[in-house]
């Protein structure tokens, strides 16, 4: 009882507060967000010993998988809301990230199909009314986010799994329909992307909906699509110059590589995949909080020179590389054991394949250290004074970085939990196998 | 008794180089970074403490009577299918590794000190070092494949940092970059080696897949064909992060970095750490001759070619780093014959007399113009000079940076670049946005 309270409240709280004006100014939207975040903690404690499906209280639900995906947009959105510079700060982006936190939060709390399917297509009004002015973009993005709204609830109304997986590999930006993913970091507000993209809605829906009752052919292919788009988007990645679309690049290889470990038969596997959705979403986000701060200080920035600032920015510039590397799988954070597990879980189900995990984390730990080299090494052109961080930004990039190197050195709270997930499906899986059988 | 105190010395190695290296970001992250004076206090105290750990270590092991000691550190992660082992093992081959990585270590700090005074980097430096000899160290002493492979990756980073420390010019930036990229194709080599000791024993410890039998003896658990596939890996690894053939290039451009730093790495320790991981898989090279054939072709091509290049430079720590190449080619030939102990020798002599060697070359020159004023020109010998179209092909190095430009990093730069143009193809079709 107590627990399914506090979850409606830590849901509910966010979007409440955006209606009021006090929730839309700077003091109050932190307070909330941390409340959120307090309350989110609160509940991972809470619910970590307990067995599954800790809370069944109506359309609430919160079992092994979801109990640390909680804290994690609760995370995600006070790190969003406490880092946002002066100059970006507005009221209709405090409400908009507030309703995106609630949004994510809710549907991180529920299994039922259409209440997910309302709040999937929910999920994209408040990045939709962020949009620039650009024709071209959003005719880009009508039609794969727009496309991807319609398949999921056809999906839905019908209970026809491609469909629905359709619809989630749109969202997700896999290959083929993957394009509007460079278009929209390289062209919308960095913190209304950052909140869209990072909490990776599209591979719990895929968990939720997808995986328990996919047959083993289409968990191939989802796990197949998972590794090659990882390996393009470390190639975009790679041969781009605009550091916006590198992010892009990065992002889109990455968080593929859940789709990666969804298919896996091993446990190892699956519990890798499911721990890189965490500490790759956070590092992600910290990246890419890096570039916001960068491009309030000196404007949009590309990898075809050495911009050099190091001296001046040496804290953004140490985060960065963190980030960069933690969002790779550097030793140290927990990025390493996911990808290790990741890793060793391809291999075990594809052992051909499997590899391009490796290859992919490779190609991306290359592109992190050309960015980092090329925006913080080298001479400046003009002299500028210090732009050292200021405190709400070292509060958010703190935030992000200790749940990064804490689980990194003390990872077998996550991994456990993450591995009694990966239990669950797998048992859910088999069941669906058994049934593919029967019927053919 | 002995073997506890042994054990206790080798965390006290580890545990000291990693508080110093975590103190160091701590400061740096809160903007409180010490004076260079309590930097140098601090840093000497920890590798003096360091060194002393280590040779207490070896001491006591000799001592106890035992030819080697084990530590289960903990487990990072268990479950029931899977273990993440930090395990450490001193024997006859990690113990004079330790001992030559500590004792270099501190000196190069204590050298450093002055070496850097003033310069605005100073406390990165040091940052760098720590997280390098934590490394190194781990490296020497790791027990299974997953604490070696965590412990390879974070000397690559911070080798790449070091050389990349004069960031406002763009070469040693490049550089940097350059010897980065090498160093993560050897850490793909070792990650395979990895997984596939985890797909076959369930478990990356050295006595399951290597044996328990004192090193150099010991007979590998390996299947011919298993063997065969972990050997060709661990030696990409070692290819890479000793620069052989076709990765030699970056050792002179890893002279780019801070004169210490060049010293201890790239004359003594990084460039060595690929004879290391050989030595500790020769257990393996019985059962694949053909990757002993491959380390001692390698080695020998490595060799010939530093030799001949070497003779071309005009620069004094390019010429040391061909040097320290010709030798590291030779040690590779020694393992790949069979040799177990002469190439321990060699490595551990050769790095002492490269690391002096490269922390005297900024004073060479005035040596030479000293020698030259009061001998006269005779007092300089000269090489044999090569012939026009011989130096020219020297000069480039055998082309092999160019043939590895043209057949691996173009194609690569072709296909990514390609597919770039393909997704903004669809995206100008699909956006409706005018051609140009």
């Amino acid at each position: 009882m107590f627990a399914s309270v506090l979850q409606t409240l830590t849901i509910l709280m966010p979007a409440a507060a955006s209606l009021t004006g006090w929730g839309r100014t700077r003091q109050g939207s932190v307070t909330v967000t941390a409340l959120t975040l307090l309350f989110a903690i609160d509940l991972l404690l809470w619910g970590l010993p307990a067995g599954e499906a800790l809370v069944t209280a109506g359309m609430l639900y919160l079992d092994e998988l979801s109990i640390w995906l909680l804290p994690y947009a609760a995370l995600i959105g006070c790190a969003l809301v406490v880092y946002t510079p002066r100059k970006d700060r507005s009221p209709a982006l405090t409400a908009s990230l507030l309703v995106s936190l609630s949004i994510d939060l809710a549907f991180f709390s529920l299994k039922w199909a259409p209440a997910l399917a309302f709040l999937w297509v929910c999920s994209h009004i408040p990045l939709w009314a962020a949009l620039p002015h650009d024709r071209a973009l959003r005719r880009i993005l009508l039609l794969f986010l727009g496309g991807g709204c319609v398949l999921f609830l056809a999906g839905v109304a019908t209970g026809n799994l491609a469909l629905l997986l359709a619809g989630v590999l749109m969202r997700k930006g896999v290959i083929p329909v993957h394009q509007w993913l460079p278009e929209l970091f390289a062209k919308a507000p960095i913190p209304h992307v950052l909140a869209f993209c990072a909490p990776q809605l599209g591979a719990y829906a895929c968990v939720r909906l997808v995986v328990p009752s996919a047959s083993p052919s289409m968990l191939l292919g989802l796990g197949t699509l998972g590794l090659v788009t990882s390996l393009y988007g470390a190639c975009l990645a790679f041969a781009y110059k605009d550091v916006r679309r590198v992010f892009a690049g990065i992002f889109m290889g990455q968080t593929s590589l859940v789709f990666a470990g969804l298919q896996c038969t091993s446990e190892a596997g699956l519990a890798g995949g499911l721990t890189l959705w965490l500490s790759g979403g956070l590092a992600l986000l910290g990246l890419g909080c890096t570039l916001w701060g960068l491009e309030t200080r000196r404007g949009p920035q590309d990898l075809s020179r050495f911009h050099g600032g190091f001296e001046r920015t040496p804290r953004l510039a140490a985060a960065f590389l963190l980030f960069g590397l933690a969002a790779v799988g550097f030793p140290g954070t927990v990025g390493f054991l996911s990808e290790e597990l990741l890793l060793e879980g391809t291999i075990h189900t594809y052992p051909h394949v499997g590899i391009l995990v490796a290859v992919t984390a490779a190609m991306n730990s290359l592109t992190v250290m050309r960015a980092y080299f090329h925006l913080f090494c080298g001479s400046a052109r003009q002299y500028l004074p210090s732009q050292g961080l200021v405190f709400r930004e070292d509060a958010a990039l703190t935030a992000l970085l200790l749940p990064l190197l804490l689980f990194g050195l003390l990872p077998q709270t996550v991994i456990s939990s993450r591995w009694k997930a990966a239990d669950t499906l797998l048992a859910q899986r088999a069941a669906a196998a058994k049934h593919y059988q029967v019927l053919r | 008794m002995m073997l506890a105190l042994s054990k206790a010395s080798l965390v006290a190695v580890l545990g000291l180089q990693g508080l110093a290296f975590l103190a160091f970001c701590l400061t740096a992250w809160l903007r409180r970074s010490p004076s260079e004076k309590l930097t140098g206090r601090l840093i000497r105290g920890v590798y003096a403490l360091t060194f002393s750990s280590s040779l207490l270590a070896g001491l006591s092991l000799l001592a106890s009577g035992q030819s080697a000691a084990r530590i289960h550190l903990g487990d990072l992660v268990a479950t029931r299918e899977y273990q993440f082992n930090f395990i450490l093992h001193l024997d006859g081959l990690s113990l004079p590794f330790l001992l030559l990585c500590t004792l270099l270590c501190g000196v190069v700090a204590v050298f450093s000190e002055k070496y850097l005074h003033r310069e605005p980097g100073f406390h990165r430096y040091f940052l760098l070092l720590c997280l390098f000899g934590f490394g190194d160290c781990l490296t020497v002493l790791a027990g299974s494949i997953e604490t070696l492979y965590f412990a390879w990756e974070l000397i690559g980073l911070a080798s790449a940092l070091l050389i990349g420390f004069f960031h406002e010019r763009p070469g040693p930036v490049n550089n940097g970059f350059y010897v980065f990229t090498v160093y993560r194709i050897s850490d793909f080599g070792l990650m395979m080696a990895a997984i596939t000791l985890f797909s076959v024993f369930g478990t990356g410890d050295f006595h399951t897949a290597l044996g328990s039998s004192l090193w150099p003896h010991g007979d590998s658990n390996l299947a011919r064909g298993t063997a065969t596939l972990v050997g060709f890996c661990v030696l990409l690894a070692a290819m890479g992060k000793s620069a052989q053939v076709p990765f030699s290039n970056w050792l002179p451009r890893a002279m780019e970095g801070p004169t210490p730093s060049t010293a201890i790495f790239y004359g003594a320790l990084s460039v060595h750490a690929g004879a290391y991981l050989l030595l500790r898989f020769s257990p393996l090279w019985q059962d694949a001759p053909a990757v002993s054939a491959c380390i001692f072709g390698i080695g020998l091509v490595t060799a010939v070619r530093a030799n001949l290049v070497g003779r071309v430079q005009t620069d004094v720590k390019c010429r040391l780093a061909y040097a320290t190449l010709t030798q590291v080619g030779i040690i590779f030939a020694e393992i790949g014959l069979g040799f177990r102990l002469l190439p321990v020798v060699h490595c551990l002599g050769h790095a002492v007399l490269r690391s002096v060697q490269y922390l005297r070359s900024p004073s060479l020159l005035h040596e030479i113009h000293e020698l030259r004023s009061t001998l006269g020109e005779q007092a300089i010998r000269r090489q044999q000079a090569l012939s026009p179209a011989h130096y020219q092909a020297a000069f480039h190095g055998y082309y092999l940076e160019a043939l590895l430009q043209r057949i691996v990093l173009e194609p690569l730069h072709r296909l990514c670049d390609a597919l770039t143009r393909i997704d903004q193809t669809i995206v100008r079709i699909l956006g409706g946005a005018p051609r140009n």
